[in-house]
């Protein structure tokens, strides 16, 4: 048992760090061709105090909303669109790309770290569901076990090690995407707390949810193969 | 060592269903009974009601009730049935004693019992993943009775399980049921895992009740066409009623033969009739039909099947310019007539069934 956590601690790290260099290594090829310069004192200050914020709010969203919309989506059996589009995130990190300045700016951002944990979270935690008979709940209940209780003692033990597989890829995720605006950020950018102009942020919007119809509807096919 | 087995004294469990799919089922079992739904196709409503019983599926419309109390509000866990399906739904992360214990209340001692009964007490810290079916089928039989209930719902073992595993599970829920009084409710749409295994059986066919009773009743002396077919395999010979004596008929089928059957239906003279036999109650005589008299069918063997502890014959009827379907008759396995024998057949009349032709 302790051999399989080990390994899927193992897999989880270096899923971590792929992802973590998959973000960062572009950026900061991009920046030493344009000849970016470091950051300044302030701005660098100003972005670690919000990153234990932001990983927090990506850590939270995976253990309750993840957990929540996990059993949703084992309950409706149609998990294959919607898993990919919860996915949308990690694919291409809105909260890097938030647009506007100031407050607004901010919460766009916790609300992309948060729906990077949701995400994560959603989708790691429903992994342990997948294979599961789905009349489990049933097997309980006939146990004179509630509805809840059945839920408590049966289906989050099976999900919790997707949950903590989430909340850890979850965590890595939101530091990563932290890392990146701290290396892609400029002093221009930063001190005015300012991102990529709307239009820009639209189009990788876009671009980031028909990735993730495709990769939803891969998701639905190799479901019905 | 089973008393912590045995459920809550009840004379019987009374079980009333109305739902569109099902259509006013009443049924009572009784303490240590096996009763078998037997469904005669898919969608017969034998499972459904199981489901209905249990609280998992949800009535458009009507009630259920036990003993006379609604149940309809009642949750599943409040309903104090245990219940095995076709998929086991064991749970993956619970070792096989954590299976016996997981009902709330269930102490160790209970659990260990159970385990031992069941013969599980060997692997009660192995996970259900990667053993044998029968193995996990009784791990989910001790998850259902470790609370004592009164009424196990049980879908068909058959289906999850070999041949022989199935038999020693069946042979098994017997013992319990006969040691415990523990009453069983078991759908099922096989025939032959109901033989053997039910004290009665109930025949479901699109929602409605068509016949209860034992299945020697059921089998020798069934209400209908319907119940006939679904009880085991049958030659139907159709013919027109001659005349009626009490309770026998006298039927001419194709050809101007003329034998005799039990009028299962009120049956007229004149009226067009099916004549069903059962293959194993038909005798078979290397004589000429004239010589058997009134009754006796004359018939030509054209194929024989060895089926193991049997032999299925398959006669035609010999008769000119009309025809009638081909006969099959079973035989222990054994000396034969050969191909092409020009033979007799005949049979007692109470073993032939004429049902109306609309009935069937």
């Amino acid at each position: 048992m302790s051999r399989r956590i080990l390994a899927g601690l193992l897999i989880l790290i270096v899923l971590g760090l792929a992802q973590a260099v998959a973000l960062t290594v572009p950026t900061a090829l991009l920046l030493a061709k344009l000849g970016a310069s470091g950051l300044e004192p302030m701005a660098r200050a100003m972005l670690f105090g919000t990153a234990p914020i932001a990983l927090a709010a990506a850590v939270a969203a995976a253990a309750v909303p993840g957990t929540l919309v996990a059993l949703a989506l084992w309950r409706l059996r149609y998990w294959g669109l919607t898993a990919g589009l919860l996915l949308a995130p990690v694919l291409m990190p809105i909260a890097l790309l938030a647009p506007g300045a100031g407050p607004a700016n901010l919460a766009i951002q916790l609300a992309g770290h948060a729906s990077l944990g949701l995400g994560l979270g959603a989708c790691c935690g429903l992994l342990g569901l997948l294979s599961v008979d789905r009349g489990v709940l049933r097997a309980a209940q006939c146990c004179r076990v509630s509805k809840l209780g059945a839920v408590r003692r049966v289906l989050l033990p099976l999900m919790a090690p997707g949950i903590s597989a989430g909340l850890l890829l979850a965590a890595v995720a939101s530091l990563a995407t932290s890392l990146v605006q701290q290396i892609q950020g400029t002093p221009a950018t930063l001190m005015a707390l300012a991102s990529l102009p709307g239009p820009v942020w639209l189009a990788a919007a876009g671009v980031t949810v028909l990735m993730c119809a495709l990769s939803g509807a891969a998701l639905v096919l190799l479901r019905s193969a | 060592m089973l008393n912590s087995l045995a459920p809550a004294p009840a004379v019987a469990t009374l079980l009333r269903v109305h739902a569109p799919a099902l259509h006013d089922l009443s049924l009572t079992v009784n303490r240590g009974e096996i009763l078998t739904l037997l469904g005669t196709s898919p969608g017969s409503g034998a499972s459904t009601a199981l489901w209905l019983l249990g609280g998992f599926v949800r009535a458009t419309s009507g009630r259920v009730s036990l003993g006379g109390r609604l149940m309809d509000a009642t949750p599943p866990h409040d309903r104090r049935f245990g219940m095995v399906t076709r998929t086991l739904a064991l749970f993956p992360h619970l070792d096989v004693a954590g299976h016996a214990r997981f009902a709330p209340g269930v102490s160790g001692a209970q659990a260990d019992a159970i385990l031992q009964r069941l013969d599980l007490s060997a692997f009660a810290r192995r996970r259900p993943q990667g053993l044998p079916a029968e193995i996990r089928f009784r791990i989910a039989l001790a998850r259902a009775l470790a609370t004592s209930p009164p009424l196990l719902l049980l879908e068909d073992p058959a289906v999850a399980l070999p041949p022989a595993a199935a038999a020693s599970i069946k042979a098994l829920l017997r013992s319990i049921a006969a040691e415990t009084g523990l009453a069983v409710l078991h759908a099922s749409d096989d025939v032959n895992a109901s033989y053997g295994f039910s004290d009665r059986i109930g025949v479901i066919q699109s929602g409605h009740l068509r016949q209860i009773g034992t299945p020697q009743e059921l089998y020798d002396r069934p209400d209908s066409l319907a119940v006939a077919q679904t009880m085991g395999p049958l030659n139907r010979l159709n013919g027109r009623v001659i005349d009626c004596d009490d309770d026998l008929v006298r039927v001419r089928l194709a050809g101007g033969i003329t034998v005799e059957a039990r009028a299962v239906d009120p049956l007229e003279p004149g009226e067009a009739c099916v004549v069903a036999l059962r293959p194993e109650r038909i005798a078979v005589a290397a004589v000429q039909a004239a010589e058997m008299g009134d009754g006796a069918v004359p018939a030509r063997l054209v194929e024989t099947v060895f089926a193991g502890d049997q032999t299925r014959l398959r006669f035609s009827i010999d008769i000119r310019g009309d025809s009638l379907p081909d006969v099959i008759v079973t035989r222990p396995s054994g000396a034969a007539p050969l191909r092409g024998a020009t033979v007799c057949l005949a049979w007692q009349p109470h073993h032939a069934h004429a049902f109306r032709t609309a009935s069937a």
